[in-house]
């Protein structure tokens, strides 16, 4: 897999835009030059935004976005971004400032979430805009002949987005759960009916991540067969600052960014892929100072003096970092 | 995301593997007792407990395998995802039992092995391929190509096995007393 470092920059040209759910806008990237590479399903690129905060001051965001088109599709990738309703200026860009014709960086596909082909059956459990990662996988699978299942759950006034394309295409191997329609999926019955060998693969926020986890622990579902992706953003919280040991620089974090987009503001490059605290490339050894741990990567060891910057943040007012 | 395994490996030597006691977990819908044979009371205790704690919907069985290892495990084949399995015998049983039980797409973590309940091994001759059961000592003369093998630590999930290897190879007229392996 390639880190996210400058020089692996891809530049896309946005041909195509449009409303796939009331929340969810899908952009069609093509190459500026050159082709674009197959990917594996469920790979995910990072999205570089240079736009404006609400000062006026030229920032810059950095989100991660699912593939959604099929993955042997060299013509065009495709993501779809949801509009949050606290947005950190990531998707509120994306929707509004972003027009077809504008010129996108991207980094190449990597892949933290790819299915286990050798499984005897794919489970697919959607949640609202993390129908996104399946959307790459269906293709492949239906090529393969896998057995597999999607399982979708969505508010039919925000999110849904191909839910009818899916129904169509996929028959009885799709299973859709309108909230605003008031279906809901009984997690703890379709988790019991599944046959053994059968992989379970979950998108979708963390209440949905961890409702699947609990009710499979409850009956005893293997752990090794609950795979799932959750790009969270980073939260904010209190403004700190850090030295960076080399430089001796000092550079200010505030309630709004994450350490990552502080330090990549000062220009420093920090291999990183999921910005959501889950890949383990942007471990940063912390030399001082508390840290306030928000990552799902680090081993308790670890933490006693490596920092997650995508999305963990200071307890303690300053921290010297290794850099 | 790597499958959680149960066993954990000697330090000394990476595939020699270390057995933790069992745990019993509850909860499950079926719990899965396998024994080599009646003289498991390790097991049998842990499997009257759970009976005496299960829930009136959870299937708990007792599965002694007797000479027809085929026809035991036809009892699982309706075992539901959702299950747990706890296996005791000597250490080619253990193993046996838990590539059956693969084979039969239940998942590593899932799969309890108790520790073996005796020391004798199961031997894989390096040299023809031979593989040899309830091997004590060593070195121990290959019953397919006669070699002394010297019987090593280096264990195979896949044979149930530890390797042996020609004890004399460069002098073939050392000679060595076997001893007793733990």
């Amino acid at each position: 897999m390639t880190a996210n470092t400058p020089s692996h920059h891809l530049m896309v040209r946005v041909s195509d835009m449009k409303l796939v759910a009331p929340t969810i806008k899908e952009f069609t990237l093509v190459a500026v030059d050159g082709a674009l590479s197959p990917f594996s399903p469920g790979s995910h690129v990072v999205v570089t935004m240079s736009g404006t905060d609400a000062n006026g001051k030229a920032k810059k965001w950095k989100n991660a976005y699912s593939l959604l088109s099929d993955p042997s599709n060299t013509e065009a990738y495709k993501i779809a971004v949801r509009l949050q309703e606290v947005s950190r200026g990531g998707s509120e860009f994306m929707h509004s400032q972003v027009q077809i014709g504008d010129v996108l960086e991207i980094t190449p596909p990597a892949n933290l979430f790819a299915p286990l082909w050798r499984a005897k059956k794919h489970l697919l459990i959607a949640g609202g805009v993390g129908i996104t990662p399946f959307m790459s996988y269906l293709p492949e699978m239906q090529r393969q002949g896998a057995n597999f299942e999607l399982h979708y759950c969505y508010r039919g006034k925000q999110t849904g987005a191909y839910a009818d394309q899916l129904q169509q295409q996929l028959g009885d191997a799709c299973v859709r759960y309108d909230a605003d329609a008031g279906n809901r999926c009984d997690l703890t019955a379709l988790l019991k009916q599944q046959p053994r060998g059968t992989h379970i693969y979950i998108c979708g926020p963390e209440l949905l991540i961890e409702g699947v986890r609990q009710n499979a622990a409850q009956i005893g579902y293997p752990a090794s067969l609950i795979h799932f992706e959750e790009f969270a953003a980073p939260q904010p919280g209190e403004p700190f600052s850090v030295t960076l040991k080399r430089s001796g620089q000092t550079i200010d974090i505030g309630a709004e960014e994450s350490l990552l987009e502080a330090l990549e503001a000062a220009d420093l490059e920090i291999p990183n892929m999921c910005r959501g605290g889950v890949c383990g490339q942007c471990q940063t050894k912390v030399l001082e100072g508390d840290v306030e741990h928000r990552d799902n990567y680090l081993g308790a060891a670890e933490k006693a003096d490596c920092i997650m910057p995508c999305v963990s943040r200071a307890k303690s007012k300053t921290l010297v970092l290794d850099l | 995301m790597t499958p959680t395994e149960s066993i954990e490996l000697d330090e000394r030597i990476k595939s020699r593997p270390s057995y933790k006691p069992l745990t019993l977990l509850s909860g499950k819908q079926w719990q899965i007792f396998i024994a080599q044979n009646e003289d498991q009371q390790g097991l049998k205790q842990m499997h009257d407990e759970c009976v005496s704690i299960a829930d009136p919907d959870n299937t708990v069985l007792w599965v002694v395998v007797g000479d027809d290892q085929a026809e035991s495990f036809k009892l699982l084949e309706d075992a539901p995802v959702a299950a747990a399995v706890y296996v005791a015998g000597d250490e080619p049983f253990l193993w046996d039992c838990r590539n059956t039980l693969l084979g039969m797409d239940f998942a590593p973590d899932q799969i309890q092995l108790m520790a073996p309940s005796s020391h004798r091994r199961r031997l894989f001759c390096t040299h023809c391929y031979t593989l040899m059961e309830d091997v004590t000592h060593s070195p121990h003369t290959c019953s397919g190509c006669g070699e002394q093998l010297l019987v090593r630590d280096h264990f195979s999930r896949l044979y149930g096995a530890y390797v042996g290897v020609s004890i004399n190879a460069e002098d073939r007229s050392e000679t060595f007393e076997p001893e007793e392996m733990q």
